[in-house]
């Protein structure tokens, strides 16, 4: 028997070849070793100098795969100084989203803001993110590793917003209405409006609704409805087209304003959506436009951009 | 020029290397515990990158079986960055003359 082979194997799997050759197979050459003397040994020993070696064996592996090379610790650094960034920039729309509905509703008890998260959450995540990718990689070489990381991030966000969306915004809205109406000393149970169903009551409640006017209500309820759908996407689209533009150089101020066109078109699709445009398409209409977008400025890079970038610095 | 730096562990592996040349685990077995079985090759790695031991393979008879084993030897910059160090220690545990005015 010769221990150590499957180690090996293992080891080759997930350390590079340098630190393989240098660091990993001394030990497990250590261990056959040992193994080997102790032929005629004890059957109790030479138990106990496998254990004791690929006990070593697997720490060594352990602490070698843990290992980062330099150039990495540059690409953590930058990934965590992204997601500060976005955190607080999250944060910080959070806040001036909250702030604006207070202001429009003068004497508004604090518990209210607790309801009003869930319906905050699908602006603020894209507008953070974005941000953060605007502050933390401008100026910076972006490297493969750290865009997939910045977009596996956005799909999560992606997902967390599509469920806010789909399930976690109608309660707590609706809550928030009842609340304040409550508060003026209204009566009774407050309608449902556009923004207090959930994406499966909307489709329902434009099934159920008569036709008419462009303007009406199955009109409305449509573009609602696709919305939020579309607007569970706005973060990995704006990732994107973020990153693809700070690689061609764009400047922060370049990433915060595309932020901003992009919420723009959110309105413009709307009310080209009263204008005669299906709702499907208002709604979808930024989504589509930042992903040309995004799909123009990195066609346009260098093959680098597109296959592997060189590494931050 | 900064001074390299030198962990207690470097400087234990490169006293017992300065005597003779060893396996990673003669190094464990001579240190008699203060070396650990899982880091002595980590380390020994380390102080390759750093320039203080070379290693090599050994030449194995023919028809053996497993890995050749690797052997270290502390290189001329090694045995340097050890003096230092304890020249710099013996002058840190020297007691000061202290001059009166």
């Amino acid at each position: 028997m010769i221990p150590g082979r499957a180690l090996q194997r293992l080891a080759a799997r997930i350390c590079r070849a340098k630190t393989l050759e240098r660091v990993v197979e001394p030990a497990i050459a250590d261990l056959q070793k040992e193994y080997a003397d102790a032929e005629h040994q004890s059957r109790s020993r030479r138990v106990l100098i496998l254990l004791t070696g690929y006990l070593a064996v697997l720490e060594v592996i352990a602490m070698t795969a843990l290992e980062k090379p330099p150039v990495a610790n540059e690409e953590r650094s930058a990934l965590i100084r992204t997601f500060a960034w976005a955190a607080g920039a999250t944060a910080c729309a959070f806040g001036l989203l909250i702030v604006l509905t207070v202001a429009a509703l003068p004497g508004i008890p604090p518990f209210y803001v607790v309801l009003m998260t869930p319906m905050m959450l699908p602006i603020a995540m894209p507008v953070g993110l974005t941000l953060g990718i605007g502050f933390g990689l401008s100026g910076r070489t972006i490297s493969p590793r750290t865009r997939n990381t910045i977009l596996l991030s956005a799909v999560l966000a992606t997902v967390v917003s599509y469920g806010t969306m789909t399930w976690g915004i109608a309660v707590p809205s609706q809550t928030f209405r009842q609340s304040m109406s409550n508060a003026l000393g209204a009566h009774g149970t407050v309608t449902k409006g556009l923004h207090e169903m959930s994406a499966s009551g909307a489709h329902r409640a434009r099934n159920l609704a008569p036709g008419g006017d462009p303007m009406g209500m199955p009109r409305r309820l449509a573009w609602t409805y696709h919305l939020q759908s579309a607007m569970a996407f706005a973060t990995p689209l704006l990732a994107l087209l973020a990153l693809a533009a700070i690689h061609h150089g764009a400047r922060r101020s370049i990433v915060m304003a595309a932020c901003a066109c992009y919420f723009l078109l959110v309105i413009g699709g709307e009310a080209l959506v009263y204008r005669g445009l299906p709702p499907i398409a208002g709604a979808w209409l930024p989504n589509v436009i930042f992903a040309a977008a995004a799909a123009y400025l990195m066609s346009s890079h260098p093959p680098s951009m597109q296959n592997s970038l060189s590494p931050v610095r | 020029m900064d001074i390299p730096r030198l962990s207690a562990t470097e400087r234990l592996i490169l006293e017992l290397l300065a005597d003779e040349q060893m396996f990673g685990l003669q190094l464990v077995q001579q240190s008699k515990g203060a070396l650990k079985r899982g880091t002595v090759y980590v380390t020994l790695g380390r102080m390759q990158d750093k320039g203080y031991v070379e290693s090599w393979t050994e030449k194995q008879p023919a028809g053996a079986i497993g890995l050749p084993r690797r052997l270290y030897r502390p290189t001329a910059y090694g045995l340097r960055v050890l003096e230092a160090w304890d020249v710099a220690v013996r002058t840190l545990k020297r007691r000061p003359k202290l001059q009166h005015a």
